[in-house]
């Protein structure tokens, strides 16, 4: 592995929202104060009622897996380090389709996994499925940052 | 709809593409604008009306292009749409000719590929993108499309070797035109024996980045008659974008919504048609196209590309005559020109090595912007031929 390599840092303003959720050990999201839509990937608005009030709520974190992928090669230099990985579309219970990485037992369409959000060796939140109550950090140790401010689990 | 009256789609023209380039975009697409000039015999300043699409012309845009090539048109259309743009380049450029807001229209994809054009292109695709899918892996498309080609072999019995009969019969394709980047015959062995990239995807399921341009004149039939100029005629035309948003797995697009509209417009049906250009960014995608512009039902494009040979003349459906993207590589937005631009020479041009014989109608369909899980935009337009 490229020790000085990184995963792409780059986010929009709002995920410093999910930052700080993931970092307080929560899965929050956007949820409309209309509608009740729950909006992921995140923006400004509500994309089912045009409603100018998005909140980020704790939202149920399990979801079943659509599909997955096994990703073999990639432009990045800190990936290339550490091929192969799984990543799943999950279907979260609450709405949202998420990309996501996936732990190699779920490797199976409708797997039931519950998804956590954990900071990448970027300093930047990405979402991990895997089977509930098991641990992430484990399976993607070499993608995931050590530092975890608050394990929910504890 | 409005009919598409008299409308003629003339000087189909490909830069050659390659693999990398130190020339910018407004090179490939001044040189295309060129070419088509020298084939139609206009002079720069009877073109009044000029629509661009690529990636990799920032900091300019098509505005820029007009100091470029030093022509001041009446009419001018950036295409945002990527593999999309083609089919509504020639759309929108047809109502501009219908309308009098313009009457002769220069049509360009084009885009340049240095080391690094796709890697950076990837990574600020979208704010969609780069929150909630470039993160996991920087793998671009693949991942996306990876998922959409698992989902799509569960739901419907696709096999790899399915996928296999498409990107075979593309690459003989590509021989007999003799214009493609991979101009090696490829086999179904070594089809399924190329290495994984985003599984189920493997190397010759993926487009390789390449640069290049294509392009095409829109003008009216009374004029390219009156120029002597062999043309194709358009028929009928399509776009549709972010269709089934509510779909949580992307296994159908736009094209279902306007493909009744444009057979009746057309006064055709598939079985009429005598060739398909796709947008083949994945085969998974081609087999949706087949699908949702009514070749076969949903879910039997598997079965359909078992039975019905896909080669320029093999006697079934000559599907991506020039060989596709996927021997011709990708060059950007130009990818969105390649099947339009192959379905014009397939109707004004005799003598084509990889000429369809007998050929009087055909589909080019287009397929672009990959926002978050799924490419949003949609189009397509019947041609016939125009000459007798």
């Amino acid at each position: 592995m490229n020790e000085h390599a990184s995963p792409p840092a780059a986010r929009s303003r709002l995920w410093q929202q999910i930052n700080q959720a993931a970092a307080e050990g929560l899965f929050r999201l956007q949820v409309c104060a209309a509608c009740k839509h729950v909006q992921y990937p995140p923006q400004e608005f509500c994309s089912q009622c045009l409603a100018d009030g998005l909140t980020w709520e704790n939202v149920n974190p399990l979801g079943k897996v659509l599909s997955w992928t096994t990703t073999h090669a990639s432009t990045n230099q800190f990936f290339k380090g550490v091929l192969p990985f799984h990543v799943g579309m999950i279907k979260l219970d609450c709405g949202p389709v998420m990309v996501a990485y996936l732990a190699a037992s779920c490797l199976q369409t409708g797997s039931i996994v519950q998804v956590t959000g954990r900071p990448d060796r970027s300093g930047q939140t990405v979402f991990v499925a895997a089977a509930p109550g098991s641990d992430p950090l484990r399976e993607f140790s070499n993608i995931l940052t050590k530092e975890v401010k608050h394990d929910p689990s504890q | 709809m409005l009919p598409y009256e008299d409308v003629a789609l003339v000087a189909a023209t490909s830069l050659p593409y390659v693999k990398r380039s130190e020339r910018s975009a407004a090179w490939f697409i001044g040189m295309t604008f060129a070419r088509m000039l020298e084939r139609s015999g206009l002079r720069k300043h009877d073109v009044d009306g000029l629509a661009v699409a690529s990636f990799t012309l920032a900091p300019d845009s098509v505005v820029g292009m007009t100091e470029y090539l030093d022509i001041s048109p009446r009419w001018l259309e950036q295409i945002p749409m990527g593999g999309a743009s083609g089919p509504v380049a020639a759309r929108r450029a047809a109502r501009a000719v219908q309308a009098g807001d313009a009457d002769i229209v220069a049509c360009i994809g084009g885009d340049t590929a240095t080391a690094d054009t796709f890697a950076s292109l990837v990574k600020d695709f979208s704010r969609f993108s780069t929150d909630a899918v470039f993160p996991y892996g920087a793998g671009g498309p693949n991942t996306v499309f990876a998922m959409i080609t698992r989902n799509y072999m569960e739901q419907y019995g696709a096999r790899r070797d399915d996928f296999g009969l498409i990107c075979t019969a593309q690459r003989e394709n590509a021989l007999a035109a003799g214009r493609a980047i991979f101009n090696k015959p490829l086999s179904m062995e070594d089809y399924l024996n190329a290495r994984p990239i985003s599984e189920p995807l493997h190397l010759y399921d993926c487009v390789m980045p390449v640069a290049g341009a294509d392009g095409f004149l829109v003008m009216s039939v009374t004029r390219a008659e009156a120029l002597g100029l062999s043309y194709a005629r358009l028929l009928a035309a399509g776009e549709r974008h972010n269709a089934w948003s509510g779909d949580d797995v992307h296994f159908r697009a736009g094209w279902r919504r306007y493909r009744d509209e444009m057979y009746d417009l057309a006064g055709l049906a598939p079985g009429d048609i005598d060739f398909l250009q796709t947008y083949d960014d994945y085969p998974v995608i081609s087999m949706i196209q087949m699908e949702d512009l009514g070749f076969c039902e949903k879910g039997e494009a598997p079965e359909f590309v078992r039975g019905c040979p896909l080669t320029w003349n093999g006697g079934g459906l000559p599907h991506n005559t020039c060989g596709g993207q996927l021997s011709a590589g990708q060059a950007g937005a130009a990818g969105g020109f390649l099947g339009t631009v192959e379905a014009i020479r397939q109707l004004t041009e005799t003598g084509l090595p990889n000429q369809v014989a007998g050929a009087r109608t055909g589909i080019a369909s287009g397929y672009g912007m990959v926002n978050y899980d799924r490419c949003l935009c949609t189009s397509a337009i019947i041609l016939g031929r125009g000459n007798p």
